[in-house]
C-alpha cells in the first residue's frame, strides 16, 4: 500500500478533458514529480489532491484512509503554492503558526482576548511556539520570524512557506511550482535544499514543475504529463533514456533530442544520408517513424572518417559544451550534437564533417508517438 | 532667453496657483475672523481682518449655550460610526463571496450592486421615511443610520479589491483549517485595510455632512447631526448674529477639517480611489 | 497502474468523487448565500422595495396622516406639468447645473494641471484647494452668506471701494441662483480636481516624451496631443458625476434661500422635499422623485454609451 496514492482521477470542465484516468502514488517517503508544460493538468492534479477542487471520477487515499470526500482541511497535507501564499498582515512566526493554531487550540481559545482567559490555552500556545522555533530553525529563518513578509526576499518567503508546510508535519506535501518566482541561482541551490529537507522530514511528497531539469534532478519518480494524461510515470533515468513516448523524449533533456523522420527499408534499415542508421525496426516495410537521438550520443569526426557526411551550419557556444548543428546531406533538418569546446574549435559554418550515431541510444517511434520495439535479433550495423 | 521665459512661465503658474488659493480660503478666513468680532464690530468694519479687541470666547459661549454643541457632535459620531460599521460588516462578506467564492447569484449580485448605484438616498427617502413613521421609530439613532446600512458602492469597491487578491491566499486559508468565516476576519479583513481607510473616509464625509435625511427624520435638536443643528441655531438667531453664528460654525466644521488636515494624503487618496471606482 | 484500477472497482470511485465534488459545490455555495444574505436583504428592503414603493405612490393621492388612498393613474404626473413651481424648478435646477458643471470641471482641470506642473508646494495647494470638499457644506454656506451680505458682507464692501454698488446676491432673483452656484463651484472643484490629478499620474510619461520627440514643442501642443485625449475617460467621468452632483443641489438651497426669493431658487430636490416631507403629499412628491431618478437614469445611460463609442483607448 502505496504511502499517498491519486486514482483514476478524470475532471472535465464542460467538453474539455483537463484530466483523463490519472494514476499517480507515492510510496513512503518517496519523493515524486509532476512535470509537463503548462496546461497540461498538472497543477489541477495537485489542488484535487489537497481537496481545493474536486475530481468527477476517481479517489484519493492516504496509506489505507480514503481523503477524497474529506475537506482540505482535514487531510492533513501540506501545501506550498507558487506564490507563497503568505499572509501579509502577519509575521513569518505568525504564518508558520497558523495551522497549528487551528488545529490544536479550541475555536473558543483562538476568540481575540477572551481566549486568553479559556483554560489550556497558554500551554498549547507555548507548545505551537516551540514547534514553530524548531522548524524555522531548521530551515535557518529563526532570525525572521518577527519579519511580515513584505520586509523579506523571496528565497525568505519561500523558507517561511515551506516552514509552514513541514510545521504541521502532514502526511503528504504538496508543492506547486515552489521555485519558479526565484532567481536562477538561488533555484539550483534551493533544489537540493528541498530534496535534503525531503530527506530529513521522510513525508512523501509529490512536486509540480514544468522544468523538466528540476523533476529529473530532485524525483525518486517522475510523471510525464501531458493533455491532461500520465504519458510515462517512471524513474528519472529511464524517463530520459528509455521514454514511452515521442512527447516525453521530446520534453525532456536539453537542448531537445533530435528527432529525423524516416521510413524504413528492408529489414527495417534507416537510412540517413544515405548510409543506413539503424536496423529491426519492427513492422512492414515502409513505415513511417521517427527516429530520436540525443545530442550527447552523435559523435563529430573528422571528414576522412566513416560515417554519414554532412555540413556545419552552427555553432553555440555555452562554455563547457559546444552545440554544433549540421545538416546531412540531402536532408533539410539540422542534427544538434554536442561537443567539447576544444574538438570543434577548428569548425565553422560550411565546414564538412562525418556524424557517427549511437545505434544503442537511438529511440523509434511510431506516428502515434509510441515506442516502436526493435527487433531481438537486430545487430548494430556496421558503419558503410 | 528660453531660461527667462521658462522662469517667467513658472512664476505666472505659480501666481494663479496662489491667487486661486488665497480665494478659496477666503471664507476660512473670515469665518476665523467674524468668530472673533464683537456685534458692533461686524457691522461697522468688515474689511478688516484683525478685530480691535476680542470677542471671541463671547461668541462661542453664545453658541455653545444657545446650541448644545457637544451633543451635536457626539450625534454626529454616533451616526457615522453605526452606518461605517454596519456597511463594512455587510458589505465585506458580501463581496468576498462574489470575488472568491464560486457564487451562482453573483451574477445576479452585480446587477443589483450596479441598480443601487445609480439609486440615491434622496429616491427612496419618502417610502423609508414612511415605513419609520408608521412604527414611530423617527428621531432616533436608528432612523438616522439605518437606510445606510447598506452600501452598494462599498460592495464595489471591496469587490475590486477582493478579485486583486490571490486566490492561493485563500486556498492556504482553508488548507490551514480555517472557514471560510475565519478567512474574512482573519485573512480579508486584515489585508483590506487601504480598502476600509479609503471607504470609511468615503462614508463619514459623506454622512457627517449630509442635511438632507436628517432634515427629514429629525425634528428636534436631541438627536440632530451638526448640519442639521447649525440649520436650528440659525432659525433660532435670525441669522444675523454673525459672530455666534461663525463661531458655532466653526466649531461645527473643525473636526473633520482637522481630520482632514491631519491625514490629507490618506484623505485625498480615498477619495480618488472610491471617486475612481464609483 | 492498471492493477490498481482492477483493485480499486471504478464505479464505487467516480460515486464517491463526484458526491464529494458536488457536496463541495453546494457548501460552498451555501456559505456564499450565508455570507451575502445580510446584503441582499438590505438591498432589497432600503433600495429596491423603496424604489418600488415610490412607482407604485407616484400613481396614487396618497397623503401622509389619510390611511386610505386611490389610485389616480398617472394624474400626478399631468398636475406635474401644469405646475409652475415644478416647471420653474425644473427649469431652475438645469440653469443651475449648466453652470455648475462647465465651470468645477474646467476649473479643477485647470488646477490639477498647473498643480501637476508645479513642483513647489504641491501639496500645499492640494489640500487648499481639496478643503472645502471635507468641510461642513451647511456651514460654509452660512460663511457664504455672511461674505455675500448684501450691506455687511465684505464682498459687496469690496466692491464699492471700487466705485461698484454690489447686488444683493442671494436676496434677489437675478443673481441668487448666481450666487448659489458660485458656491457650489468653490465646493466641488477641489474633488474634481484630484480626479484629474488621479488621471494624469496615470498617463505614461514616455507619451509626453514621444510627443516631444514627435515634434510637440510647445505645452500646449503636448496638452492637445497627449494630456487631453488621454484624459477622455476621466473627463467624461468627472462631468458626468459633476451633473449629478449639481442635480442633487439641496443643502445650500435649504440652508440660504428655502428656494426664494419668489422660486428664483426653487431646484428639484427641495421641491420634492417641500411637497414630500413639508406638505406631506407622498402621491405628488414620489411623481417628482420618479422624474429625478429617470433623469440619473438617463445621464449614467448616456455616460456608458459616450464610454462605449468614443472614449476606447484606455
Amino acid at each position: 500500500m502505496s504511502a499517498f496514492a491519486l486514482r483514476n482521477i478524470s475532471k472535465s470542465y464542460g467538453a474539455n478533458r483537463i484530466l483523463n484516468d490519472v494514476s499517480i502514488e507515492a510510496e513512503e517517503g518517496e519523493f515524486i514529480a509532476l512535470v509537463g508544460p503548462s496546461g497540461c493538468g498538472k497543477s489541477t492534479l495537485l489542488r484535487i489532491a489537497a481537496g481545493l477542487d474536486h475530481g468527477d471520477t476517481g479517489s484519493i487515499w492516504m496509506g489505507e484512509r480514503e481523503i477524497t470526500a474529506d475537506h482540505p482541511a482535514d487531510r492533513n497535507v501540506a501545501m506550498v503554492f507558487q506564490s507563497y501564499a503568505l499572509y501579509p498582515h502577519l509575521t513569518a512566526a505568525q504564518n508558520i503558526a497558523v495551522p497549528l493554531t487551528m488545529r490544536n487550540l479550541s475555536l473558543l481559545q483562538r476568540v481575540p482576548f477572551v481566549g486568553r482567559f479559556v483554560s489550556g490555552r497558554a500551554a498549547a500556545q507555548a507548545a505551537i511556539k516551540q514547534q514553530v522555533f524548531t522548524t524555522a530553525t531548521s530551515l535557518q529563518i529563526d532570525h525572521l520570524l518577527d519579519r511580515k513578509p513584505g520586509q523579506m526576499s523571496g528565497g525568505q518567503r519561500q523558507r517561511v512557506a515551506l516552514a509552514r508546510a513541514l510545521v504541521r508535519q502532514p502526511g503528504v506535501f504538496l508543492m506547486d511550482e515552489p521555485l519558479s518566482n526565484l532567481d536562477a541561482n538561488l533555484r539550483i541551490h534551493t533544489r537540493t535544499e528541498i530534496v535534503d529537507l525531503h530527506r530529513r522530514a521522510g513525508v512523501p511528497t509529490i512536486y509540480v514543475t514544468h522544468d523538466q531539469s528540476e523533476a529529473l534532478s530532485m524525483a525518486d519518480r517522475v510523471a510525464v504529463m501531458m493533455g491532461g494524461k500520465v504519458l510515462q510515470f517512471d524513474s528519472p533515468s529511464r524517463i530520459y533514456d528509455d521514454p514511452r513516448h515521442i512527447e516525453v523524449a521530446k520534453f525532456v533533456g536539453s537542448p531537445r533530442i533530435n528527432i529525423i523522420n524516416a521510413v524504413t527499408s528492408d529489414n527495417g534499415t534507416i537510412f540517413l544520408g544515405g548510409k543506413p542508421v539503424l536496423e529491426g525496426v519492427t513492422g512492414p516495410v515502409g513505415t513511417s517513424v521517427h527516429l530520436g537521438i540525443r545530442s550527447e550520443r552523435i559523435k563529430l569526426r573528422s571528414p576522412s572518417s566513416k560515417g554519414i557526411a554532412a555540413t556545419v551550419s552552427r555553432l553555440e557556444f555555452l562554455g563547457s559544451e559546444v552545440l554544433v548543428t549540421a545538416r546531412a546531406a540531402g536532408r533539410d533538418e539540422g542534427l544538434i550534437v554536442k561537443a567539447a569546446p576544444a574538438d570543434v574549435a577548428h569548425l565553422g559554418a560550411g565546414s564538412p564533417v562525418i556524424l557517427q550515431i549511437d545505434k544503442g541510444a537511438c529511440l523509434v517511434f511510431g506516428q502515434d508517438g509510441l515506442r516502436v520495439p526493435l527487433r531481438i535479433s537486430a545487430r548494430i550495423a556496421v558503419d558503410a | 532667453m528660453k531660461n527667462v521665459a521658462l522662469f517667467s512661465m513658472r512664476n505666472l503658474r505659480l501666481g494663479i496657483l496662489s491667487a486661486g488659493a488665497l480665494l478659496f480660503l477666503t471664507p476660512y478666513i473670515w469665518m476665523i475672523s467674524t468668530a472673533a468680532k464683537s456685534r458692533e464690530e461686524i457691522f461697522s468694519s468688515s474689511l478688516t481682518l484683525l478685530p480691535q479687541h476680542w470677542a471671541l470666547w463671547e461668541n462661542l459661549a453664545k453658541a455653545f449655550s444657545q446650541v448644545p454643541m457637544g451633543q451635536l457632535l457626539l450625534n454626529g459620531l454616533i451616526v457615522c460610526a453605526l452606518i461605517f460599521f454596519f456597511q463594512v460588516a455587510i458589505a465585506i462578506p458580501c463581496a468576498y463571496a462574489m470575488a472568491k467564492l464560486r457564487f451562482r447569484a453573483a451574477q445576479t449580485m452585480m446587477t443589483l450592486v450596479m441598480l443601487g448605484l445609480l439609486i440615491p438616498i434622496h429616491a427612496t427617502a419618502l417610502p423609508i421615511y414612511v415605513a419609520l413613521n408608521k412604527v414611530g421609530m423617527l428621531n432616533s439613532y436608528f432612523a438616522l443610520s439605518a437606510p445606510f446600512f447598506i452600501s452598494v458602492f462599498g460592495i464595489f469597491l471591496f469587490l475590486q479589491f477582493f478579485r486583486a487578491m490571490p486566490d492561493d491566499l485563500i486556498a492556504a486559508a482553508r488548507l490551514d483549517g480555517m472557514s471560510e468565516l475565519a478567512i474574512v476576519n482573519r485573512v480579508i479583513v486584515p489585508n483590506a485595510w487601504p480598502a476600509v481607510t479609503a471607504f470609511a473616509i468615503f462614508s463619514v464625509v459623506a454622512h457627517w455632512n449630509d442635511l438632507f435625511w436628517p432634515l427629514i427624520v429629525i425634528t428636534g435638536t436631541e438627536r440632530a447631526t451638526p448640519p442639521l443643528g447649525l440649520l436650528f441655531f440659525r432659525a433660532a438667531e435670525a441669522g444675523d448674529d454673525y459672530g455666534a453664528l461663525m463661531a458655532a460654525t466653526l466649531i461645527i466644521t473643525l473636526p473633520l477639517v482637522a481630520a482632514f488636515l491631519l491625514a490629507q494624503r490618506r484623505f485625498i487618496e480615498g477619495i480618488t480611489l472610491t471617486g475612481l471606482k464609483g | 497502474m492498471r492493477e490498481i484500477a482492477t483493485t480499486h472497482p471504478l464505479p464505487d470511485n467516480r460515486f464517491v468523487a463526484k458526491q464529494a465534488a458536488i457536496r463541495a459545490a453546494k457548501r460552498e455555495e451555501w456559505v456564499a448565500w450565508q455570507l451575502a444574505a445580510p446584503a441582499i436583504l438590505l438591498i432589497v428592503v432600503l433600495i429596491l422595495l423603496p424604489t418600488l414603493a415610490v412607482l407604485v405612490f407616484s400613481l396614487t393621492n396618497y397623503e401622509l396622516g389619510y390611511d386610505d388612498f386611490q389610485f389616480v393613474g398617472l394624474d400626478n404626473y399631468i398636475e406635474l406639468f401644469r405646475d409652475r413651481t415644478f416647471l420653474i424648478s425644473l427649469k431652475n435646477t438645469a440653469i443651475y447645473t449648466a453652470i455648475v458643471t462647465p465651470f468645477s470641471v474646467f476649473i479643477g482641470l485647470g488646477v490639477a494641471l498647473l498643480i501637476e506642473g508645479e513642483k513647489r508646494g504641491r501639496t500645499f495647494f492640494r489640500t487648499v484647494y481639496f478643503l472645502p470638499v471635507a468641510s461642513l457644506l451647511v456651514a460654509m454656506a452660512t460663511v457664504f452668506q455672511y461674505l455675500l451680505h448684501p450691506t455687511i458682507g465684505p464682498v459687496n464692501a469690496i466692491l464699492s471701494m471700487i466705485g461698484i454698488a454690489g447686488p444683493n446676491w442671494l436676496g434677489s432673483s437675478s443673481t441668487v441662483l448666481f450666487s448659489l452656484a458660485i458656491i457650489g463651484i468653490w465646493q466641488s472643484v477641489g474633488f474634481n480636481m484630484v480626479l484629474f490629478l488621479a488621471g494624469l499620474t496615470a498617463i505614461p510619461r514616455e507619451l509626453y516624451a514621444a510627443a516631444e520627440v514627435d515634434g510637440a514643442k510647445g505645452s500646449w501642443e503636448r496638452f492637445r496631443l497627449v494630456t487631453w485625449p488621454m484624459l477622455g475617460p476621466t473627463t467624461l467621468f468627472v462631468t458626468t458625476i459633476s451633473v449629478i452632483n449639481a442635480v442633487k443641489v439641496f443643502e445650500t438651497v435649504k440652508t440660504l434661500t428655502e428656494g426664494g426669493p419668489n422660486k428664483s431658487s426653487e431646484v428639484l430636490l427641495f421641491t420634492i422635499y417641500q411637497e414630500g416631507f413639508v406638505f406631506l403629499r407622498v402621491g405628488y412628491a414620489s411623481a417628482m422623485t420618479v422624474i429625478f431618478l429617470a433623469f440619473l437614469i438617463v445621464l449614467m445611460l448616456v455616460q456608458y454609451r459616450v464610454l462605449d463609442r468614443r472614449v476606447h483607448y484606455t
